[in-house]
């Protein structure tokens, strides 16, 4: 991927003008969603669910979805099947996982579903719910195939991809319909270019998983507010949460969790807990430690991410001794395997200060016994405005508590109103990203931010939390920690 | 008398093809069929596919189809040359050098009358009048994760317009067709399907019975295919090492080149006692009559690749008389039918009752599964396969035809335009 900038115009403040004005017509692009899904949906016999290929580390072609262990449950398509399989459960629907539905043709390939209570050559009435990327959409032939992303593509390749599928925006022809999330989410097309008709889901599909394992403000367990301790940092890690500091990142570990190896018996970082000691053992709130919760679609090839993360590591000691940078990868898949490795290898190449890279940290969270704790954690996430799954993730980060940042939003981006950042920091300027993988050869322009929006960005950040004021101190004890494990 | 049954249909299709042929010929159509497949060295999977044709064509319509790669004729005698030795080693320098061009196609020389017919990706495409391709697969777009990237994009950069170039395109299989019109929304009007055939030389069952391994032997499992993830070799060495005392009375030949992507296919340290005592063996690239020996002497063979588009191995298998156990995906039980054992590609356990299962109740023994693996055979020939594209082109240059007579009516009812006032009177007509 090459990179070169040039200056934005100033754009007016607020996050995407343009967005706020399509939003009073009621759906973006001025295409109104046809139907909520309704019981006729959640009335199938069953419903098969798919995901983007991780590895072909699955035991069996259909699996009953609660079963499949997902590598970070808060962002991406592995939280989209986490609160679909949360929705199904509720609703009594039996909820499977087809790993590669692509390689159903034949009734003999279907007799797979009668170890699991389907019946042989009832495929046409199964119901496929395709999750995640739109690019990476796949069939299960013969059932009924609707997609569900929250995906809002905002920003397209300048150029038209060769490959079908490479713009990110169209999805094959055998899909009948869109689930979407929000109203404003703007539709994918088929290969024709025709936008497809869209069906909304209930509210409670954005993060029904979430607030199933008591997420949110006030959640806490015994209704405690808390604070990270030095001793907390080893709780983290049992409940699921792996950090590791860019100078500890081992890329073969951290592949081997994504397969499904690994995971919570790691053993708890030693810079995290560094930082972690050193923050609780200061009273003084002005160096206080505040981690930023930074999510990061790998999907994303015109993602501002790595490139703002290089930015970062390049400056040096950026963050002083309170701002710690959290980055949580989400949507890997066999095309991004060696995306996270290959970032943190760049950055240790570039960095200016190699203390720097003990204070930036990658993260996952396995388990969904610690998103309760993820608000106190996290003061603030920074969450990249021209990430098509960015109205999810604010979402999602809604649902756990934790106020978001939106970073260069693009002009045409549109929100619902509840999502609202609690403020915006505008691109100023616009990014010459190539990108060459297997969707082919694409150019994007993306909105972006210069050196000085990036120290302003820190700036406002620091303002906020300030003006937030500390968090309560009360710490996580023994009987509320055993309440979470419960 | 049974057998003559079976043969029966088979004989009507060859009549058929002949009368099919002698209809071509006599149309005033010419065929040109694209031998670029042919330029491998090894030829395996579409190679074979495109000289299975190749040899039909030049049996039954010899005088009527031409070949060529690019912009470029090629002669007869280095096809044919091609297709003795089975290889494309001497196709390649022999074109690159000189000898085996036969001039260019002659883009505009024949009227509205020539087919070109593409057995795989086309390298160049609207030269002809009409087009058929055919499409093996579209595993480089449904299965992108087992190929490297320069090979997705080059199958991607030039699907759409080959899709677009062609008045039909073929799949080898209906679950390949259906594909298509799934995921690129192709008109199934413009698709149908001709499926691949097998076929082997008559003498190799002469020749296999003079070197048959002797009878004390143990039997063998044959796991045949170029060494790439898509087709899923690590389940084989799963099962091996999760069940090694399978090793003790059987043997596993796992033959094919190595392709690519190879870190995905690490052979577990487990399995190295295995190789070093002969009970797993990975001959590697094998010719023609060692794969049809091989073939014919297995207990049975394993087919576990997780995508195909027809499955050629499986029906190889079959030709000779040996059961397959085959994975359950995309094509294959289409190409199997009710002679397979199928087992779920991503269950090392499921592969592991499907062996056990042949082994209890070996079907090679029996005489109506013998009679069953003959009749698939002669289902699925290169004869039918070309028969199955020209009958249906065949419809599209009569619609072809009809509409060329059909424009020279109307020209020929169509009155004059009148001639402008101006123009009558001899002044130049406006710019």
């Amino acid at each position: 991927m090459a990179s070169q900038s040039r200056a934005l115009k100033p754009l007016p403040d607020g996050a995407g003008g343009a967005g706020a004005r399509r939003r009073e017509r009621g759906g973006a692009r001025g295409a109104p969603y046809s139907q909520r899904v309704d019981s006729e949906f959640w009335g199938s016999d069953a419903i098969v669910a798919s995901v983007p290929l991780v590895e072909p580390g699955a035991r069996a072609a259909v699996i009953a979805a609660a079963r499949h262990p997902c590598a970070q449950i808060l962002f991406g398509f592995e939280a989209q099947l986490r609160a679909l399989v949360r929705l199904a459960a509720g609703r009594g629907t039996t909820l499977l996982l087809a790993p590669a539905p692509e390689l159903f043709s034949a009734t003999d390939s279907f007799s797979a579903f009668r170890r699991l209570g389907i019946a042989v050559g009832a495929a046409e009435k199964l119901l496929h719910v395709r999750l995640g990327m739109a690019r990476h959409a796949r069939l299960l032939k013969q059932a009924s195939n609707v997609i569900l992303t929250g995906e809002s593509h905002t920003l397209l390749p300048t150029s038209p991809p060769q490959h079908p599928f490479g713009s990110g925006d169209r999805v094959p022809a055998g899909f009948s319909r869109q689930l979407i999330y929000f109203p404003e989410q703007s539709p994918l097309s088929g290969l024709d270019g025709h936008p497809m008709p869209t069906a909304l889901l209930d509210d409670s599909a954005v993060a029904a998983d979430l607030l199933a394992a008591g997420a949110g403000p006030g959640a806490l367990p015994g209704g405690a507010s808390a604070w990270v301790g030095a001793d907390d940092a080893a709780f983290c890690a049992e409940l699921g949460l792996e950090i590791a500091s860019f100078a500890e990142f081992n890329a073969a570990s951290w592949r081997e969790a994504w397969r499904g190896a690994g995971g919570s018996g790691a053993p708890p970082s030693l810079d995290w807990r560094r930082a972690v000691t050193f923050a609780s053992a200061s009273n003084d709130g002005s160096d206080r430690l505040t981690p930023l919760l930074l999510p990061w679609n790998v999907a994303n090839p015109a993602s501002i991410v790595p490139p703002l993360i290089e930015r970062l590591c390049r400056a040096g000691r950026w963050q002083d001794r309170s701002l710690r940078l959290v980055v949580f990868p989400f949507n890997e898949s066999w095309e991004t395997a060696g995306a996270v490795a290959g970032l943190i290898q760049r950055v240790r190449a570039a960095s200016a200060e190699p203390a720097t890279l003990r204070t930036m940290f990658l993260a996952r969270l396995r388990a969904d016994r610690a998103t309760a704790l993820m608000r106190h954690l996290f003061a603030l996430a920074w969450v990249e405005g021209g990430d098509p799954e960015c109205a999810l993730t604010l979402a999602r980060l809604a649902a756990l508590g934790v106020p978001a940042v939106l970073v260069a939003p693009p002009p045409n981006l549109t929100l619902p109103q509840a999502l609202m950042p609690r403020f915006s920091v505008l691109a100023d300027e616009e990014t010459r990203q190539e990108v060459l993988d297997a969707f082919g050869a694409r150019l994007f322009m993306v909105p972006s931010l210069s050196a000085r929006a990036v120290a302003g960005l820190i700036g406002r950040t620091r303002d906020e939390i300030t003006r937030a004021g500390p968090p309560p101190v009360p710490r996580l004890g023994g009987g509320a920690r055993d309440a979470a494990h419960a | 008398m049974q057998l003559m049954r079976e043969r029966l249909p088979a004989i009507a299709r060859g009549e058929a093809l002949a009368a099919l042929a002698r209809t071509i010929a006599g149309s005033g159509w010419r065929i040109y069929y694209d031998v670029s497949p042919l330029f491998e060295e090894h030829w395996t999977g579409i190679p074979v596919v495109a000289a299975g044709l190749a040899q039909v064509l030049l049996r039954v319509l010899p005088e009527t189809t031409q070949f060529f790669y690019e912009h470029h004729l090629v002669t007869r005698a280095a096809v044919e040359d091609a297709l003795a030795r089975g290889s494309g080693l001497f196709l390649h320098r022999d074109f690159f050098k000189g000898p085996a061009q036969d001039g260019v196609v002659p883009l505009f020389d024949w009227g509205a009358h020539a087919l070109g017919i593409y057995p795989s990706v086309k390298r160049v495409r609207q030269l002809f009048p009409l087009e058929c391709s055919i499409v093996h697969d579209l595993s480089t777009l449904v299965t992108p994760q087992f190929h490297e990237i320069a090979n997705i994009r080059y199958h991607a950069e030039s699907m759409m317009s080959d899709l677009r170039s062609n008045a039909v395109t073929f799949g080898v299989s209906r679950a390949t067709v259906e594909d298509l019109a799934a995921y690129l929304g192709i008109d199934e009007r413009r698709l149908a399907v001709a499926y691949n055939g097998v076929s082997w030389p008559w003498w190799f069952p002469i020749q296999v019975e003079n070197e048959r391994e002797p009878a004390d032997a143990d039997p063998y499992f044959l796991v045949l295919g170029t060494r790439e993830p898509r087709k899923n070799i690590v389940r084989i060495f799963e099962v091996l090492a999760l069940f090694p005392e399978l090793l003790d009375s059987v043997r596993v030949v796992i033959a094919g080149r190595m392709g690519w992507l190879r870190e995905q296919q690490i052979i577990p340290p487990e399995l190295e006692k295995a190789i070093e005592t002969g009970r797993l063996v990975l001959p590697g690239f094998v010719s023609e009559f060692e794969k049809y020996c091989l073939l014919s002497g297995a207990a049975a063979t394993i087919y576990p690749s997780f995508f195909e588009g027809f499955g050629l191995p499986v029906l190889e298998s079959l030709s000779v008389g040996t059961p397959c156990i085959a994975s359950f995906s995309s094509a294959i039980p289409e190409v199997g039918g009710q002679l397979c054992t199928y087992f779920d590609p991503f269950s090392a356990e499921s592969l592991y009752h499907a062996i056990r299962a042949v082994l209890a109740d070996p079907p090679k023994q029996r005489a109506d599964f013998r009679d069953a693996c003959r009749a698939a055979a002669q289902r699925f020939t290169w004869d039918q396969m070309l028969f199955q594209i020209l009958t249906r082109m065949m419809q599209e240059m009569e619609r072809h035809d009809a509409i060329a007579i059909g424009q020279r009516k109307l020209l020929e009812h169509t009155p004059s335009p009148p001639v402008p006032e101006r123009r009558r009177r001899g002044r130049p007509a406006p710019v």
